[in-house]
């Protein structure tokens, strides 16, 4: 089913919590909204699911408007952030719960509760209480209780986010595999930029009520649209400069840098630029490179952060590098690159250029 | 600790214990004496022998155990029904709910009473007799007020089991509902395939049943007014739970000793203590309690 969100806005009390949301989610799409907490996220996705109507817009499902059809006729599934998994029930029960709601005959139910149990590997709990479950356990439950049905789209909200990591990863890799399998349009909520690159087609970045950007993980994170995009997306504080523009080039003074643009820039006094510490590279000191010490080591996880001074500049870069790659101690002198096409710019608008 | 606190908490320990025991030993005691006017001496557990072969005791058990399932029937089916219909309406809910919650401030009394024949019954016989042309009820028959006896208790008991579901259906996670909804439930399917089952297996009415259940069967109260209102004074009657068959036994001191009621009140005890583990092994069976 394809989802078309128009110009949705939503408040409560006199705090707006989206404020013109527009988006088409195609048929078949595992379309991720990656946003900070607070940023509305479940919101949207309540809105969507029909628990909330938004105070503007238009919320189309194919050709019918659904706006204001409520949550029981949409035809649609929801996981939530604590499951909502029923209690006291047992997780067959909690699977055919949505059956049983349709007037499916019991024997049906048992044949479709076996078969999503099948597909997420759950056979052997189903006549067990969900109280009695592992995380991991209930999570499967939870999935099986949204598709049984086969709904027409499926809206998770952040359901991995309480879980180890190794566990987190194999859902996420199970989730993956169910979507393509069923091809069922889902929009997947979340404020963990690795489970939202790992999972979706398309992803939307929410901030502050707006989408900033909607495109393929790999553009969005490559050439982000907007400045907070490109700040939300950067894992370690990235390097931020003012530059200055000269005809048809930015000058970065404090490193030295002159950056020469395509087209000359319009309406704009000043530009930033942003440098990620992974797009930079540490090499041996050497002739058409900048030169810079090492201040600061600091190791986190499989890479390495490093504090570089510019030698004679005095500016200080953050540079991250795989830990498996040649470890430079404090105080060395090292060689700067930095690869041109990989400065972010922005207009005084935070827009990328 | 100090030694202070300790004898404090030793004395008190040591009373409660003796305080708690003392009453349930003795009882003991006596139901192994002879319990003759003309002096006592110990037989053992003849006592006991004897309320085998007494009718009148099987009679009284079979009366308890009876109005007991009964009871528990009706209160938990009326409390529950009250609970649900609590859940449907939107407005004047907490109205409705002190409504029903007014019966277990009703005395056990006043209960046999508002549910008697000079009460309820006499007019209701002379609505269907002469308005409808039906037949009267025989309130007489024990096959009729057997059942009035436990709907008076079942009524009186109801607002507990209401009051059990209610904080079950309240305790259930606003996300649920919501999640329900979204699964198409209407308000109707979440009472029967979300609240019906977690009230059925909440610890909580489990826990009010096993109590219920021992409270059912040393009833008294009620199965006494109706043996009032039926005239059924002498001891063995359609009325006399055990409860009732050891008042009658205790108010005719010359037709049995008191050892003889020790026993049969030990007897009651017992049952009661072994009827409500059992319904709490059947109930908690699986929740590893």
């Amino acid at each position: 089913m394809r989802i078309v969100l128009e110009h949705i806005e939503k408040s409560y009390g006199s705090r707006a919590v989206l404020r013109g949301i527009d988006a088409v989610i195609e048929s078949g799409e595992f379309f991720c909204v990656l946003g900070p907490s607070g940023s509305g996220k479940t919101t949207l996705l309540r809105l969507i699911a029909g628990l909330e109507r938004p105070d503007r817009g238009r919320i189309i499902f194919d050709d019918a408007d659904v706006t204001d059809l409520p949550a029981r006729d949409r035809n649609v599934s929801m996981v939530f952030q604590n499951l909502a998994l029923f209690p006291n029930m047992t997780a067959y029960e909690n699977i055919a719960f949505p059956l049983r709601v349709r007037r499916v005959s019991e024997g049906d139910i048992r044949k479709r509760v076996k078969e999503m149990a099948e597909l997420l590997r759950i056979e052997g709990i189903l006549n067990r209480r969900v109280d009695t479950l592992s995380g991991g356990e209930r999570q499967r439950v939870a999935l099986a209780r949204a598709l049984v049905y086969e709904p027409r789209a499926f809206l998770l909200d952040e359901p991995l986010t309480a879980l180890e990591p190794q566990l987190r990863r194999e859902l996420r890799e199970e989730l993956k595999r169910i979507q393509r399998l069923t091809k069922i349009t889902t929009i997947y909520v979340t404020h963990d930029q690795t489970e939202a690159f790992a999972l979706a087609d398309r992803i939307a970045v929410l901030g502050g009520g707006v989408f900033h950007d909607i495109g393929e993980p790999i553009r969005v994170y490559a050439r982000p649209k907007t400045l907070w995009v490109a700040e939300f997306l950067s894992d370690s504080p990235p390097n931020f400069f003012t530059c200055n523009i000269g005809g048809d080039s930015i000058i970065i003074n404090e490193l030295g840098l002159r950056i020469s643009v395509a087209m000359p820039i319009k309406g704009s006094e000043r530009v930033k630029a942003i440098i990620r510490p992974e797009d930079i590279k540490l090499e041996n000191v050497g002739n058409d490179v900048l030169l810079g010490e090492i201040k600061r080591v600091d190791p986190v996880g499989d890479r390495v952060l490093y504090e570089v001074e510019v030698i004679s500049r005095g500016t200080r870069l953050v540079v991250k590098e795989l830990a498996t790659e040649r470890i430079w101690s404090l105080g060395m002198r090292v060689g700067i690159r930095i690869p041109l096409d990989r400065v972010l710019l922005f207009d005084d608008q935070g827009n990328a250029l | 600790m100090k030694a202070s606190e300790m004898v404090w908490t030793t004395v008190i320990a040591t009373s409660l214990a003796v305080g708690s025991i003392f009453p349930l030993a003795y009882t003991f005691y006596l139901s192994l004496l002879t319990g003759s006017l003309s002096g006592q001496g110990a037989i053992g557990f003849l006592n006991y022998a004897r309320m085998l072969s007494d009718p009148k005791i099987y009679w009284s058990i079979a009366i308890s155990i009876t109005y007991t399932v009964l009871s528990l029937i009706t209160s938990f089916l009326l409390g529950l029904s009250s609970a649900f219909i609590i859940t449907l309406i939107s407005r004047g809910r907490r109205l409705l709910e002190a409504v029903y919650t007014i019966p277990l401030s009703v005395s056990p009394i006043i209960a046999g009473i508002v549910w008697s024949p000079p009460a309820v019954w006499d007019d209701v016989n002379s609505l269907i007799h002469f308005l409808l042309g039906l037949p009267f009820i025989d309130v007489t028959d024990p096959l009729i007020y057997i059942p009035i006896m436990a709907l008076a208790e079942g009524w009186l008991w109801s607002p507990l089991f209401m009051l059990g579901s209610l904080v079950v259906i309240e305790e259930l996670p606003n996300d649920c509902h919501e999640a329900a909804a979204v699964m198409g439930a209407r308000r109707k399917d979440i009472i029967r395939f979300l609240y019906i089952p977690n009230v059925l297996r909440s610890k909580t009415m489990k826990m009010l049943l096993v109590v219920k259940t021992i409270d059912f069967f040393r009833a008294f109260e009620i199965p006494f007014a109706w043996s009032s209102w039926m005239r059924a004074s002498e001891s063995g009657a359609a009325t006399d739970t055990l409860s009732l068959l050891l008042f009658k036994l205790l108010m005719t001191p010359f037709e049995q000793p008191i050892s003889y009621i020790a026993a049969i009140s030990i007897a009651l005890m017992i049952l009661a203590f072994v009827a409500a583990i059992t319904i709490y092994r059947i109930l908690f069976r699986g929740d590893g309690a």
